[in-house]
């Protein structure tokens, strides 16, 4: 071998450099791309900050026993004094008119039009953060990789050119940062006007003076309940001029406000829920795939018999059981019910994912592997489980679409998320007895929302897996991973 | 087992012979199979035999040498190569190499086996993971034995990228952009990444095309001189193993049937199988009667194989018993047709309902087998008894085959086919045969023909082909 030693060549040591060699070769398509992220994560740091405390806050109070949650509260309602450019403090729309003019609005403005200034540029920047993921990757792609070919290109490329697809995925962005922005959406707050009316006050003009009354009081006079003088329909002001981009609920309450922080809990269980099967299924599937027999065997038996769990049942059963422990609490109820349709949701999707698993493990590349003693863990994380991602993502943003409605439903019929927390289900039931009248938009808004994401979801899934795999036809047979639930 | 770094100087390799085999005798077994079974056993639960892929194969492969295993698809030789090398358990023997058994290796020892030999697979498209680019494929043996650094990892891989002549910028390239003989090439160089000194070839070219063939096939040449490795090469195109391998083991149902220098093998098989194989290929050799000496129908199934011999079902030589010695040529070709309708009759009718139907007393395919008795000796047995004289069978030979006939009408195809091998079967249906030595340099042939009480296969097949064409 010593003759070949020596021909190595220049190339061989050029192409040899690590990431951050070719990165200082040519810093400048890197430089831009992180001066913009600086930028992005400056408008928003004090939001952000606030965000992760607050978190923080909530685990430290809900587990038992530990720390003093006091001190982080504190921490970030300091946090949440950083000014953030995309705040309800930079662009206010609660205000009232004076007779003359508005106090208290961006720039003066009417209330609606200071909303719609700082929903658009809500999506703006969250429309650019998407920019500047995809920039940095095509910027990756050619500047700084150093295979001018790899088999992901082709399925982003494909899925580019997915319209049902890129439908499904502008749908999915639109309720993720509704999710995420949900505090900053809504024109008014969850605090403010769901959950302790009688703590706040407004002004409002009277028609001669201006005057302030309770939260609650207003939300009084403000109540949808089917016939026109008791109706606050979408895109109008009440009596106590507050703008309510969909109408108010029957108890007065904003809608919009509603489904924004309702949108964010579903998200959450739905991410959390999802995450949580998919890893248990991908893990199982890897290990029924690679072993077989005897493994494969017992994971069927386990999985059957938690498929035979009455899952309803099971839900009404440890909601009843767990409320009022601490991993009940756990925001609002929403941990544990996340954790419920892990539990027993993991059995679907193991189920879609084990048959590609199965036919990787056929592959001649694992018995290559094998050959040369790699290790069974390594084996399947770099020659297994690439081959099921694409299966995982396609049934995980299925399942996910299942989850919200599952979650949506469960609240309907009272069940899940503890009550005042906003949930869209919640929504859709109490407008059900007003779906015919003037007050039809408390049900059908909600309803609509759920549907249109749950149809995204669906599509995004539809449009990765034609993007993965191109010979695959839009109406395959096999059902996606089921979301579970009521 | 480790090895120097100058592969040339190396006792073992097998320079200046430059691929023959005049020390041959005198090399050192570098693995040794002894007795080695693979049985698979079916998972479910309503059959029976297991399939017996090899069954029981002793032989050497010698440092430094190429041994070609060949044989028609099916016979073994793959699972033999593989269970050679541990990725399948073996049922029963051993393969001993350096006094390591290679079966019951565990922990450090058996990372050792895995590092000292690999094995280059068939199909080039399927044995590469093709979400990995070629510089992570090359890699991956040594970072599952963590040889060296990262950064020594990466030189050596770019060392054997250039040493299986792909070039160094393909190391950022993923295995869809290459040719299926460049692919091959990975998957050498990946084999190659541990320095082991013995490879496993799985029909490594016969999934390319011919004119790449020849470029891997110099390659692994090549590289055997320079590395001085020992290879096992799995084939079933027989030239190329005359062209690559020193000696050849030529493999019939789990069995190998003759083993010996390659050269010696190609211009005078002793054995009936490897004379029947070689004169598939044309021009292969200068026999003039044995050119047209043709391999009948299949091998027959490996969950079921014959007693004795395992090739006395197509066998062009097999011994006869005395009895019938003046039967002509068709009639032992209708005899031994008749044997094969039998024999897949009774595999078929494992099936419960045949069993049920045979247990009525409803053979409906009594007809069949009638027919099947008028194509092969032109009388009809279901009609009349025959007249004397008429078709190519001896009375006494009839009589037999009236005998298996009536059991077979009634369904019992297993005994039909018993009693027609007991009346025509010989030592070949009733023995294993042994391995006999052929030849001055160890060569050795499983058939009764190489001991005195016969013939030689040769003269046998000669001696039937000169009849037929009385
Ligand atoms: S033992 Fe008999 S059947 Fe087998 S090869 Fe020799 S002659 Fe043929």
């Amino acid at each position: 071998m010593s003759s070949l030693t020596g021909s190595e060549s220049v190339l061989a040591e050029a192409d040899a450099d690590p990431l951050t060699d070719r990165l200082l070769a040519h810093p400048r398509p890197a430089v831009i791309w992180g001066g913009v992220a600086a930028l992005l994560l400056l408008v928003e740091a004090g939001a952000l900050a606030e965000v992760s405390l607050r978190l923080l806050a909530d685990l430290v109070g809900a587990l038992p026993g530990v720390g003093d949650a006091a001190s982080v509260a504190a921490l970030a309602d300091a946090a949440g004094g950083v000014p953030t450019l995309l705040s309800r403090e930079t662009i206010p729309n609660q205000g009232y008119w004076n007779g003359s003019a508005y106090v208290g609005t961006f720039l003066g403005l009417q209330p609606a039009w200071a909303w719609l200034i700082r929903v658009a540029l809500v999506y703006a920047y969250a429309f650019a953060c998407l920019l500047w993921v995809y920039v940095g990757f095509e910027w990756y792609r050619t500047h700084y990789r150093v295979a001018d070919w790899t088999p992901r290109d082709d399925t982003v490329d494909r899925l580019r050119g997915h319209r049902w697809g890129l439908f499904g995925l502008a749908v999915v962005f639109m309720f993720v940062t509704m999710a995420v922005f949900a505090p900053a959406l809504g024109p008014t707050t969850v605090d403010q006007n769901l959950a302790n009316p009688y703590s706040h006050q407004i002004s409002y003009w009277t028609g001669s003076e201006v005057a302030t009354s309770p939260v609650g009081d207003a939300n009084l006079g403000s109540r949808s309940q089917g016939n026109a003088q008791t109706n606050v329909g979408p895109w109008s002001y009440d009596d106590f001029g507050r703008f309510h981009p969909f109408g108010t609920l029957p108890s007065g309450k904003d809608l919009f406000t509603f489904i924004a922080a309702g949108s964010r809990i579903s998200l959450v269980i739905g991410l959390l829920s999802v995450g949580l099967s998919a890893g248990v299924a991908t893990v199982f599937a890897l290990l029924s795939a690679y072993y077989k027999g005897r493994v494969d065997d017992g994971l069927i038996l386990l999985s059957d018999s938690v498929m035979g769990m009455p899952q309803l049942l099971l839900l009404i059963m440890l909601s009843v059981v767990l409320a009022g422990t601490w991993i009940g609490n756990l925001y609002s109820g929403a941990f544990v019910l996340a954790l419920i349709f892990a539990g027993t949701g993991w059995p679907y999707m193991w189920r879609s994912l084990r048959g590609p698993a199965l036919q990787v493990s056929e592959q001649e590349w694992v018995d290559a592997a094998r050959s040369f003693g790699q290790t069974p863990g390594t084996i399947m994380r770099k020659h297994m489980l690439p081959y099921i991602t694409g299966y995982l993502l396609i049934y995980g943003s299925m399942t996910l679409g299942g989850a919200i409605i599952a979650i949506a439903g469960l609240s309907f019929l009272g069940l899940g998320v503890d009550p005042p927390t906003p949930e869209w289900g919640r929504a859709v039931n109490a407008g059900q007895e007003y779906v015919t009248t003037a007050s039809w938009h408390i049900s059908l808004i909600p309803g609509a929302l759920i549907t249109l994401v749950v149809t995204g979801f669906n599509a995004m899934g539809d449009g990765i897996r034609d993007a993965i795999d191109p010979e695959s036809d839009s109406a395959e047979g096999e059902a996606g991973g089921r979301g579970g639930g009521a | 087992m480790s090895r120097s770094d100058a592969p040339a100087g190396d006792g073992a390799a097998p320079d200046g012979t430059d691929g023959t085999d005049a020390d041959g005798a005198q090399r050192d077994p570098l693995v040794e199979v002894r007795n080695l079974k693979k049985y698979y056993e079916d998972d479910g639960f309503l059959t029976g035999d297991p399939v017996k892929a090899v069954d029981g194969v002793s032989f050497d492969i010698r440092k430094g040498e190429t041994l070609g295993l060949v044989g028609e698809s099916g016979c073994g030789k793959t699972t033999l190569g593989r269970t050679i090398l541990g990725l399948e358990s073996a049922t029963d023997g051993e393969v001993v190499s350096d006094g390591r058994e290679v079966a019951r290796l565990s922990g450090k020892q058996l990372r050792e086996w895995q590092r000292d030999a690999q094995m280059v697979f068939q199909d080039p498209e399927a044995s590469l993971n093709d979400r990995m680019t070629v510089g992570e494929i090359i890699r991956e043996p040594l970072d599952a034995h963590e040889q060296g650094t990262k950064a020594e990892r990466k030189e050596r891989v770019f060392e054997l990228i250039d040493l299986v002549g792909l070039n160094e910028e393909h190391y950022y390239r993923y295995p869809h952009q290459f040719s299926g003989g460049q692919r091959q090439r990975i998957g050498i160089a990946r084999a190659l990444a541990l320095e082991p000194e013995f490879m496993v070839l799985d029909e490594p070219v016969s999934a390319l095309d011919v004119s790449v063939q020849a470029r891997v096939i110099n390659l692994l040449e090549d590289l055997q001189d320079e590395l001085g490795l020992t290879y096992l090469f799995i084939a079933h195109d027989l030239s190329v193993v005359r062209h690559i391998a020193d000696r050849v083991a030529v493999m019939y149902l789990g069995d190998i049937v003759e083993l010996g220098d390659t050269e010696a093998v190609y211009n005078d098989p002793a054995h009936p199988y490897t004379v029947s194989l070689l004169s598939a290929i044309p021009g292969s050799h200068t026999g003039t009667d044995r050119d047209r000496v043709t391999l009948r129908g299949t091998p027959p199934s490996p969950r079921d194989p014959p007693q004795g011999c395992r090739f006395a079902t197509r066998c062009p030589a097999r011994v006869r018993p005395a009895a019938f010695a003046d039967l002509p040529e068709t009639a032992w070709d209708g005899i031994d047709a008749l044997d094969t309708v039998l024999r897949e009759r009774a595999s078929l009718e494992d099936g419960l309902t045949d069993r049920l139907r045979r247990s009525l007393g409803l053979a409906a395919d009594a007809n069949d087998i009638d027919e099947v008795v008028a194509d092969l000796f032109g009388w009809h047995p279901g009609e009349q008894s025959p007249q004397e004289g008429e078709g190519p069978l001896t009375s006494e030979a009839r009589a037999a085959v009236e005998d298996a006939v009536r059991f077979a009408r009634r369904g019992e195809d297993e005994e039909a086919a018993a009693v027609l091998r007991e009346a025509f079967g010989s030592v070949c249906n009733r023995e294993r045969p042994e391995a006999h030595v052929v030849d001055g340099d160890g060569r050795t042939s499983a058939c009764v023909r190489h001991t005195d009480e016969y013939d030689s296969p040769a003269a046998a097949i000669d001696e039937r082909y000169a009849r037929r064409d009385d």
